[in-house]
């Protein structure tokens, strides 16, 4: 559990600059192509998954061939009876998927914001018996050699951040998040994934500096800093309530998947039974309009048929969708 | 017998002197690794020696030391250990390095936050005490604070008077800070122990840090704590949690309940840590 919370008045500020923003989204004419994002149905870990990730991959096109893949999943504690980490089979899904499409390395790396020991918790986690090699794959990103970095989007007292060399130097960034509820944002997916990017072995644990720079604004900072991604989002068993380490398991029996990562989570917000416009980070990076359903070309299943009502602390009821 | 010998940290010791987690060294496993070494006394000279160096290069015009050379900021935890190390492989005072720790805290008890919170604040376990940061202009936490108090208390006795009772209250409002933060299990969290309202669950690492700094704390108010930390270590699954725990529960002579299994030691601090922990359970403890 995470304790600090920085000054509610930045809260209060980033709330209001979100609903600025979104209705700005919401009435901007779309010119650019609709982000393409699937919906995938499936009921668990068994191993119709390796054929159902290589499937998405290849639908979404993601231009693999020659390409150097870090899969970044979310890694957060060493609890493995509740619905935390990214399960093991994703990542390992995605791992023969990117390989068998032609990828010239594929590695995962995972910098955990919160405890230490990448390496430990991925052990805890059943990786390394999933996953052949696992320990030579694996780079814990919290002590990687690092590059000081200017960010695209700063945020406040934040406009650069060492981060490690092994996500800067790989031509394509994939995340794997769990589908969870989270009591700071309202819901952490692919995108708040990226906080474990950034290095523990300098910023500590937990990475405080990103609280304190506003963590709607540390998400988009780190957002438009790695332009190149694909998101598979685990929603198979995610966490509702006060996630996301002290929630319950949820199992929505789903994958969403694509190249946009506002696309996807606001996807996987409606999956959840959250409205994206109302989620402040999303609000602040919908550029082209990704949380309006709309402005998304959906592919597979609809929201509808595999839409999962999520618990959410009270803090977070107004985020429901209507 | 420790896992690791204090031979092998020194056989991975890299030609400019340092330690690092992978390829190139960084403060951290530079500085534990000088530690390991020097719980074997006349043994591992040189090795020492190009470590002490190798921090003394490291460290920052401030006083303090970085994650890495590379890195252009000085961090809190990363000075308490060179501190350390400084202090027990060289005897040296390091009183810029001390200076530069004692004017560190947490960005949660500088004026503007406190104008702020006093009319904001809800959450009643943060009680103002200062504590460390990790990072300079972030809040205080409670293995950051653990290590800065025992770095700290370790250098006081070479100090300038005007230093020595600056480290006294600092090392107070520290102690004050990790009570005020203890979870109702007994152990610790990284920081609050009731975020949210929701009651936080305590970790090995955190706890074992803790009571690391609160070893001059008067034993009785601890006893829950310790008992909690007993039973962690039967559960961590991390070698370095383990290696925390072993030396808290060491500095306050506490025994060690056996443990079925051995988490695998992943990297130099782990081996470091491990050598460390060994060396306090028979009666050779750095942190002491």
């Amino acid at each position: 559990m995470i304790a600090d919370r920085p000054i509610t008045r930045r809260s209060l500020l980033a709330g209001v600059g979100a609903a600025a923003l979104s209705a700005c989204g919401r009435g901007t004419p779309r010119t650019v192509v609709a982000p393409l994002v699937s919906i995938t149905r499936i009921s668990d870990y068994g191993q119709d998954l390796f054929d159902e990730v290589r499937r998405i991959v290849t639908e979404h096109r993601v231009g693999v061939k020659g390409k150097r893949i870090l899969l970044k999943p979310n890694l957060v504690e060493f609890n493995v009876d509740a619905p935390i980490n990214t399960h093991p089979r994703v990542v390992h899904a995605a791992l023969e998927a990117f390989r068998s499409l032609g990828a010239a390395d594929v590695r995962i790396g995972e910098g955990s914001g919160h405890r230490r020991g990448s390496l430990d918790m991925a052990d805890a986690a059943g990786y390394l018996d999933e996953i052949p090699g696992f320990e030579k794959l694996f780079t814990d990103l919290n002590f990687d050699e690092v590059t000081r970095v200017r960010l695209a989007r700063p945020a406040i007292d934040l406009e650069s951040l060492y981060l490690p060399n092994t996500a800067l130097r790989c031509d394509l960034l994939v995340s794997l998040p769990k589908m969870k509820t989270h009591h700071w944002v309202g819901a952490t997916l692919a995108m708040k994934n990226l906080f474990g990017l950034v290095p523990g072995g300098i910023y500590g644990w937990p990475k405080n500096l990103l609280h304190w720079s506003g963590i709607p604004e540390s998400i988009a900072a780190l957002h438009a800093t790695f332009p190149r991604q694909f998101c598979l989002v685990d929603g198979i068993v995610g966490m509702e309530g006060n996630g996301p380490i002290q929630g319950t398991r949820k199992a929505a029996g789903v994958l969403v998947a694509g190249s946009d990562p506002v696309a996807v989570d606001a996807t996987a917000c409606r999956v959840m039974g959250l409205d994206p416009a109302k989620v402040s980070y999303l609000a602040m990076t919908a550029t082209n309009g990704q949380t309006n359903e709309e402005n998304v070309k959906q592919i597979g299943g609809t929201v509808h048929s595999v839409a999962t009502r999520f618990a959410v602390i009270p803090e977070f009821e107004s985020l429901r969708i209507g | 017998m420790p896992a690791t010998q204090p031979s092998s940290i020194a056989a991975r010791q890299q030609r400019d002197g340092g330690w690092g987690y992978g390829r190139d060294p960084w403060t951290e496993p530079t500085a534990l690794a000088v530690l390991a070494l020097s719980t074997e006394p006349g043994e591992h000279t040189s090795s020492v020696r190009a470590g002490t160096d190798w921090l003394r290069r490291a460290r920052r015009t401030d006083g303090g030391w970085p994650p890495n050379p590379g890195v252009d900021q000085s961090v809190t935890w990363a000075t308490s250990l060179a501190l350390l190390a400084l202090l027990r492989a060289a005897g040296e005072p390091c009183t810029g390095s001390v200076s530069w720790l004692l004017d560190t805290s947490g960005r949660e008890t500088s004026f503007s936050f406190r104008l702020i919170r006093m009319f904001s604040e809800k959450n009643p376990d943060r009680e103002g005490f200062e504590g460390w940061p990790w990072f300079p202009g972030t809040a205080a936490w409670v293995a950051p604070t653990g290590m800065a108090i025992r770095a700290l208390e370790k250098a006081r006795a070479q100090q300038p008077p005007h230093i020595e009772r600056h480290i006294g209250e600092r090392v107070q409002a520290g102690r004050d800070f990790l009570l005020a933060r203890r979870c109702l299990d007994g152990g610790w969290n990284h920081g609050s122990s009731r975020p949210l309202g929701y009651e936080a669950e305590s970790y090995p690492e955190t706890t074992g840090l803790a009571l690391l700094g609160l070893t001059s704390a008067p034993r009785a108010a601890l006893e829950p704590s310790l008992e909690r930390a007993a039973r962690q270590f039967g559960e961590c699954h991390s070698a370095q949690g383990r290696a925390w725990l072993r030396l808290a529960l060491a500095s306050h002579a506490h025994s060690v309940p056996a443990a079925a299994d051995e988490p695998a030691s992943r990297d130099i601090t782990d081996a470091a840590l491990d050598v460390l922990a060994h060396a306090a359970e028979r009666g050779s403890n750095v942190f002491a």
